[in-house]
């Protein structure tokens, strides 16, 4: 225990600067736990890294920033520039409604069914964003780069909760018939499924929230791979993303 | 500079979605949240977007903000730094080493509005990572202002892995140590 503790030390550092290597990450909490002597120090290099946050000198952006921002609060008819946060499910909801009034014939029923799917699409990635955002306060939460062909964002980890959200930018927009699905690896290779999701349109960034039946712990990598619409039970199409935990 | 009280108050307000409240608050932490994704994406357009999004992210969760477990800028400086590493990540940008988006000169000049005790202890931390002997400082520049995991860091800078963790444990250590120096004060 005591020469754990002293191993330790450098990376307790690291810890608290999110500079810590994945495959560290276990064994330090697990060590934090049941060492008071460590979350002292762990809580004072905390305190030290938010004031290398709010320690930098000021610098106030254009003013033309603000009545950017301001525009895009809810009932401000002039979106300057719609960003992804601004669609409101309101508005979407008003879009599906205009889309039925002008007479179905305009759109086929495949259509519609899209607009039905993005809406639901775009609900549940509300709710996804309000996970990440109350995992994303949290020291120990991990951020992992995610990578793929021409593809780039990051998993949210949070092992203590068992939580896991995935940020992708720019992912394309599949077919009606396909869908992207989430695949957690143990370290016998083998793969379960950790959901479905799909693309919003407009949307700049796709998130989703992994559904683990296991905990966390248990998985050493994770795959996206494009699926037939309801998902496979193994993966069959090509891996677009990865992470090593 | 209004009491601490009024920040709660405004807090309140926009997770009751005071419009006013909110530009309030911008007014008030814009500049700190511009100030750290300036300095870590090292472009004003980038900088504007991503300070723009952390706002749109407290407009969005201000409810989530849970006074007890800590002062609100440094919430809302998390949500700016985690939004500016993965911005930098999406643009795929080289590390930066340069701090020249930091005028020194400019912290003094600024009237010491504030005078609750974190503020000033933030500020010190400031002077506390210019004074780090460079290596140190580079270590701490790479790891928290541009991402990098300490095995990122000793690819990018060629060094032996146990030089980088020694060097970032010292460089805290360091910071630690001023940090406490202000408990004595
Ligand atoms: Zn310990």
């Amino acid at each position: 225990m005591i020469n754990e503790h002293n191993q330790l030390q450098d990376n307790l550092a690291a810890y608290a600067l999110n500079a810590l290597d994945p495959d560290d990450i276990p064994a330090l909490e697990t060590h934090i736990k049941t060492c008071a002597s460590c979350q002292a120090t762990l809580t004072e290099y905390q305190r030290v890294s938010a004031g290398l946050l709010a320690g930098l000198p000021p610098r106030p952006p254009r003013p033309a920033l603000k009545r950017i921002l301001a525009a895009q609060l809810p009932g401000n008819a002039n979106n300057v520039r719609a960003r992804f946060t601004s669609w409101s499910l309101a508005q979407f909801a008003m879009a599906g409604a205009v889309v039925l009034l002008l007479g179905i014939n305009l759109f086929s029923l495949f259509q519609v069914r899209s607009l039905q799917d993005q809406q639901a699409e775009m609900t549940r990635q509300q709710e996804t964003e309000q996970t990440a955002l109350s995992i994303l306060a949290y020291a120990g939460t991990q951020s992992l780069p995610v990578s793929g062909e021409g593809l780039t964002g990051s998993l949210l980890l949070d092992r203590d909760r068992n939580a896991a959200v995935l940020f992708v930018w720019d992912l394309p927009l599949l077919t009606p018939n396909q869908t992207y699905q989430v695949w957690l690896i143990d370290p016998q290779g083998k793969r379960i499924s950790a959901g479905l999701f799909n693309a919003v349109t407009g949307r700049p960034i796709t998130i989703f929230e992994l559904s683990s039946p296991k905990p966390l712990s248990n998985f050493t990598s994770m795959g996206v791979t494009i699926e037939p619409r309801g998902g496979s039970p193994q993966p069959t199409g090509p891996r677009i993303l990865s992470v090593n935990f | 500079m209004e009491p601490l009280s009024n920040e709660l108050d405004l807090i309140q307000r926009v997770k009751e979605g005071d419009q006013q409240a909110f530009l309030a608050l911008y007014d008030r932490y814009a500049p700190r949240v511009h100030a750290l994704t300036l300095r870590i994406l090292n472009d004003t357009m980038l900088a504007e977007e991503v300070t723009q999004d952390t706002f749109l992210k407290l407009w969005n969760h201000a409810r989530l903000y849970l006074a007890e477990r800590g002062p609100f800028l440094s919430w809302l400086l998390t949500i700016a730094h985690r939004t500016a590493l993965d911005r930098l990540r999406a643009e795929g940008r080289r590390p930066l080493l340069s701090d020249s988006t930091d005028p020194d000169s400019l912290w003094p000049m600024l009237a010491d509005t504030n005078q609750n005790a974190d503020e000033v202890r933030w500020r010190s931390m400031y002077f506390a990572m210019q004074a780090l002997i460079p290596d140190q400082k580079t270590v701490i520049e790479l790891a928290y202002y541009q991402g990098l995991s300490q095995s990122e860091i000793a690819q990018e800078l060629g060094w032996p892995l146990g030089t980088v963790k020694t060097r970032m444990r010292a460089a805290l250590e360091s910071l630690r140590h001023e940090w406490k120096r202000d408990d004595d004060q």
